[in-house]
Formats: C-alpha cells, structure tokens, sequence
C-alpha cells in the first residue's frame, strides 16, 4: 500500500506567502484495505417535490446502500415529510431479517407533504448518542432534493450537534438544491453525491460506497514546527477519501522549513513531513486562497448579526484578487444597445415551469381537472360526417 | 390508338375508387377509435364508482383504507353528496391523473385528517365527475363523509375563477370549509388551461 501523497506549491505576494497543499489518497488494493464496523443512519426525503423519479432514484439508491452494511455494522433508518418517522427508535445490527424488514420500509415509501428538514437532522443527529464511545465510523447519508427554506438553521444543527458524525449528501432529481447539499456535506466532512436519472444510481452509489467503507484519513491536522496551523482552508478541514485528492490552502508571513500533515489511517496515527524548502512557486495560488477566504466569510456571515464589517473584507479581498462576489462585479458596458431608451417594454405573466421529473400537483396543489373526452368524441364524430359526405360523393355516381 | 385510351382511363378511374375507398376507411377507423376514446374515460368514470362504492363500505365497516381493486394506487377517502343535483360521489386520495379518472380526488395537505377541523379540497374533472359544478347555486347545501364516517355539512358561500399561474392553492387554512376544483371553462375542448373554477363552502351543522 502507498501512503498518502503530500505536495505543495507556493507564492509569493507582497510580502506575503501563499501556500497550496495537495494530499492524494493511498492507493490500496481490496485485500489491504481493513473494513471498520460502522453506524449508518439514512435520512430520506419523502416530500411531495421528491414524487415521481426522484422517488424511485432514492428508493433504488437506498435499496442498493443497504446491501453493502456488513453484519457487524448498525443501522437506522428516518423518512421525513411534514412529519418524521423512524424505522427503529435506536440503530441496530444489520442481521439478515433486520435488512429485509428496512428494504420492506423503502419498498412501501410514499412522497407527499412538506420539508420538514429540521427535526429529521435533529433525530439523525442524535442517534446513538448515548452509546459507549464507540469505534465505529458513524456516518449519516442524507438522500434528498434539498428544497428547503431553512438552509442556515440547519447548518447551525449541523455544526453544533456533528461529533465524530460524517454528513454525506446524496442529491436526487433533476433540479436539487445544489448549494445546501454541498454546503451541508462542507459542514457535515462527508460529500455530496449527485444522481441525476435512474441510470446513474449503481455507478455514483459504488462510488459513494468505496468512500463510506474505506475513508483513506480522518481527522487531519497540520503542524508548523511545534504549532497547529490554525487558518487552513477549507475549515472544516475534511476527510480524504479514495479517488478524491484534498486541497488545502493558507497564508502565512513567515515560511517554515517544513510541516507536518498528521492524520487516522484505519484508526492508526499516520503522520508525514514536508519539507518546504524546495516547494515549487506557482501562480494563481493567491486568487485561490482568496476565493476560498471569501467563500469561509460568506458561511460565517450568515450567522453573523453585524455584516458591515464582513462586507468590508470581502470587498477588501475581491478588489485586491479581482474576483466576484456578492458585493463585488465585473462589468461590461454594452456600447451597441440595440433598443432606444425611450421604447417601453412588454411585461406579462409566464408559466412557472418545473424541473423535469417534478409533479406540480405535488407542489402547488393545482390538478389537472380536464379530461380530452369531449375533445375525442368531436374530433371522431367530425371524422366519421366527412367519411360519411365523401363516400356518398364518390361513391354514388 | 383509341382502345388504348379508353383502357387507361378505366383503370385510372378504378385505382381512384379504391384510393377513395382506403382513405375512407381509414377516416372511419381514426375517427371510430377517437369516439371509442371518449366514451371510454366517461364509462370509465361511471363504472370506476361502482367499484369506489364496494371498497368505501368495506372500509367504512373496517376502520382501515381499502384499495378499489388490487392495482390501484389510489383508495376511497370519503363520499361527497350533494341533494339538489342529485349527485353521490366517492372521494378519493390525492389528485393524481390515475385518482381522478376515476372520481373526485382529495388534495393531500400534509395534515393528517384526524381531526375534521381543517379546510377539505376536493379536485374533479369538470367533463366527468365534477361537471355539476357550473349547476352549483349560491346557498346550495353540500354533504362530504369522512373517513370516519362522520356527516359534514357544507353550504355555498361564493364562486370564483382562478388564474393558477398567478394563485396558489390555499391550502393550510385552519378553516374548516370545503372547496371544490375543477378546470375552467366547461365546455373548453382543449386541456391544459391555467383557469380553475373554484367552489368556496362554509361549514354549517352537522348532521348525525
């Protein structure tokens, strides 16, 4: 088995150094690779936007993660809608009867009702709670649309309540709410799963799998001398996970000979030295910590009361990196305009139109009350006068 | 060459005649099917309420859901009933094509329907079941069952149109009243329309 790979690039920008550290995953071959027993608790959207595909594309990617628990792994599984509903009150052994009785459960999976997001996280987030310090790997695999309202109260649960939890986001439809689920994943030190059609479900869930199963690192850190290196970003910083390289970005005023990325390989310490002596320079690392930098501010202004001040940094940073944020643009004047300032425009209402796979009587409540009946009954009567009119005519001389 | 001429008019004029003839058959055949259609979703809709009827009893007397036949994906939830036009209906679950086929759906408002307090919205074809709506007068007296099997009286307080591109349903009112949906206008021959002609009634005593 190789370890994993650490490289890092840096430059240097008044007087400031930025650096880019990339960690690749070890590349292990099955027999290597020690399976951990693990608690896993699914959280499936029920509501009435998940009707239709979505539904059957969570049911089939649940079905499918149920199979690959092991009899030593525990489980649970929570439905939500407008209201949440529980398979068992605690997670279980994943016994043969005990996994036939959860694919019943996703069998008979209905969507109707709301998002009601909040308590599910809550429940999923306290389960097993008062277990004994366990060591197995808990980890949560969320499978919704996203489409909630709520987005910041959920993040708030989520970083107060995680633990050693891991937080995966699974996005089903045509049109899920991109933003949280990476967000939450962000959030939660897991990732996000996108599944878009029915076909997609086996190959994007054995990938999620590999992940689930074998996690390459948990719990990284990064030490410079004797000292925690505090401003990493991403923060949190996450897992490394199997076929998905970690980048971590950083600014400092004094460049250490070297650091130390130290982390848990299947429950062992792992921990490696690099020197940054010879650390290649390399551009665009600087816009990259900087976009990184506002994307952090942007997560803590949410749930910061006071925003001048945030304001003033982001402004700050996309000035001086020339990046777009929410408060800064790049704008391009039109010097050809094509309609006269003094023409009015036309304004009308349009159709709202839903994302493919969505049922709007799920959604807005409107049906669709008409039947094509009387349409058929005087197209064909139409159909049969003319057939009538043109044999007498053709037929009769 | 006279003889020859004649010979190819006759045949030209008989190929006519059975062009005619396909083309006409083919007409009759479309426009048959097209009237076989028509009358299938309104037998449909006639003959579904028998069935409807058998399955509401059964679980009126049981206290649990019962599926009309065993594919459905739908259930009786109810029984709308209304003296003056002389209309007895069988509600069903959800508003889905597949429920209204075969009667009046109840819109699923994510409340449970323990407590019979809450608004009930009931969605119907307006060439089907729900066609007695444009007869609905002001003051007119509606009856719905619920699952209970308790007598709800309703009476008409107003009508309206509605534009459902520009209005949402309203669906979470802790009002206890009745709506009635159906598309608009009634004798419109295409489906599809964003218009909804919308039965609003209030609750008045029960019977029982």
């Amino acid at each position: 088995m190789t370890p994993p790979q650490a490289s890092v690039f840096t430059e240097q920008q008044d007087g400031e150094t930025f650096l880019f550290l990339q960690l690749m995953p070890p590349t292990a071959t099955a027999a290597e690779q020690r399976i951990i027993p693990r608690e896993v608790i699914f959280v499936i959207d029920t509501s009435g936007s998940m009707g239709g595909s979505s539904l059957k594309q969570a049911k089939a990617a649940l079905a499918l993660a149920l199979t690959r628990l092991t009899p030593n792994d525990t489980f649970n599984l929570i439905q939500f809608n407008s209201v949440t509903h529980r398979l068992y009150p605690t997670p279980r052994l994943a016994s043969g009867s005990r996994l036939h009785e959860a694919q019943r459960y996703v069998k008979g999976l209905k969507a109707a009702g709301g998002t009601e997001m909040q308590t599910a996280l809550t429940h999923a987030l306290s389960q097993g709670a008062n277990q004994e310090a366990s060591h197995r790997l808990r980890q949560i695999i969320f499978i919704t649309d996203g489409l909630v309202g709520n987005e910041e109260a959920l993040f708030a649960i989520l970083q107060r309540d995680l633990q050693d939890r891991r937080l995966f986001t699974v996005g089903i439809g045509s049109a899920p709410n991109g933003h949280f689920m990476r967000k939450a994943a962000q959030f939660g030190k897991g990732t996000f799963t996108y599944i878009g059609t029915t076909t997609e479900v086996q190959n994007k869930m054995n990938r999620l799998f590999l992940k689930l199963e074998h996690p390459a690192l948990t719990d990284i850190t990064i030490q410079s001398g004797s000292s925690t290196v505090r401003n990493l970003l991403p923060n949190p910083l996450p897992d490394l996970y199997d076929g998905e390289p970690l980048t971590v970005a950083f600014r400092t005023t004094t460049l250490p000979d070297s650091i130390t990325i130290t982390g848990k390989q299947a429950g062992t310490h792992w921990e490696t030295t690099q020197s940054l002596v010879d650390a290649k320079p390399r551009t665009g690392i600087a816009v990259h910590w900087a976009r990184q930098k506002i994307t952090q501010l942007m997560d803590q202004r949410t749930r910061q009361k006071d925003k001048t001040l945030l304001q003033q940094s982001i402004v700050e940073l996309a000035l001086k990196h020339h990046l777009v944020s929410r408060y800064t643009s790049l704008v391009a004047v039109d010097v050809t305009p094509v309609r006269s300032d003094a023409q009015t425009l036309h304004s009308h209402a349009l159709k709202t139109n839903l994302p493919h796979g969505m049922q709007s009587e799920a959604i807005v409540g409107w049906a669709q009350t008409a039947t094509p009946a009387t349409l058929y009954l005087v197209l064909g009567s139409i159909m049969l006068c003319l057939t009538w009119l043109w044999s007498r005519r053709h037929l009769a001389g | 060459m006279p003889d020859m001429a004649l010979v190819s008019t006759t045949s030209r004029r008989l190929v006519t005649i059975r062009m005619t003839w396909v083309m006409a058959s083919l007409l009759f055949a479309f426009g048959s099917w097209l009237i076989g259609q028509g009358a299938w979703i309104h037998l449909k809709a006639v003959s579904a309420q028998w069935l409807l009827q058998q399955a509401w009893h059964t679980s009126l007397n049981t206290h649990v859901p019962v599926k009309p036949w065993p594919w459905a994906d739908t259930w009786p939830v109810g029984r709308l009933v209304v003296p003056r036009l002389d209309i007895d209906q069988i509600i069903l679950t959800g508003t889905s094509g597949q429920a209204l086929a075969f009667g009046p759906g109840k819109v699923q408002n994510g409340q449970d329907s323990a407590h019979d307090s809450q608004n009930i919205i009931l969605s119907g074809h307006r060439d089907t079941h729900f066609s007695f709506m444009q007869d609905i007068r002001h003051g007119d007296r509606l009856i719905v069952q619920n699952h209970q099997g308790k007598w709800l009286s309703f009476t008409v307080r107003g009508m309206e149109v509605i534009d459902s591109r520009t209005q949402t349903l309203p669906m979470n009112q802790d009002q206890a009243d009745l709506r009635l949906i159906t598309c608009y206008p009634f004798d419109a021959l295409s489906t599809g329309g964003p218009l909804r002609y919308v039965v609003q009634a209030e609750r008045t005593q029960d019977l029982n």
